[in-house]
């Protein structure tokens, strides 16, 4: 069942990504580029400590329904 | 859960990965990709764990032996989830990383596939004169 916990997932990625990368170009405008970038590092880190738990999930359930161990 | 949902979410993050595409945010847009797979994939999960199920019941009253069975499971799981990892590669634009992943899938298949190939041959030469 597709729940709604993932729909948020992707809204929550899609906001975040909007965010960062809006933040990035009017970081640039005003000429601190690096800082910009290290706010898109920061945002990706926490995108992909949602991610991975997903995509584990999805790795073991694979390995638990075609049992490969 | 029907085909509706699966649809509508496909749309959606296709949509958004196209709004990330378009200012240059690749990152995000990979990322959104795989979780959307992820999560159409683990929403099917337990349907294909029912046809499993059957397939085992079937085998087990044909007495197929179950030795087969499981590895026929293992490499359409292997197959899977090496197909998953070079397509999201392919995605990403790195197709000599899905080729290296392919090929790593293909061994562990050969591999699994070696005791039946000997049982073939087996039967094969026991047949012959």
């Amino acid at each position: 069942m597709i729940s709604l916990s993932d729909i948020s997932l992707i809204f929550q990625i899609a906001g975040l990504a909007i965010i960062t990368t809006i933040f990035y170009t009017f970081l640039k405008q005003v000429g601190r580029e690096e800082y910009g970038f290290l706010a898109v590092v920061v945002a990706i880190a926490i995108v992909l400590m949602q991610v991975v738990p997903v995509i584990r999930d999805l790795f073991r359930s694979v390995e638990e329904v075609f049992r490969i161990y | 859960m029907n085909i509706v949902q699966i649809v509508a979410l496909g749309l959606l993050t296709t949509i958004i990965i196209v709004l990330l595409k378009q200012n240059n945010a690749n990152t995000y847009a990979l990322l959104l990709s795989t979780t959307a797979g992820v999560i159409i994939f683990v929403a099917m999960i337990n349907k294909i764990g029912y046809v499993i199920q059957v397939f085992n019941d079937l085998a087990r009253r044909a007495n197929v032996n179950q030795f087969y069975l499981g590895t026929i499971l293992k490499i359409v799981g292997i197959a899977y989830i090496a197909e998953f990892g070079a397509q999201v590669c392919k995605d990403a634009g790195e197709s000599s990383i899905a080729g290296r992943i392919e090929l790593a899938g293909k061994i562990f298949i050969m591999v699994l596939a070696m005791p039946i190939v000997a049982a073939v041959l087996e039967s094969i030469i026991r047949l012959l004169p």
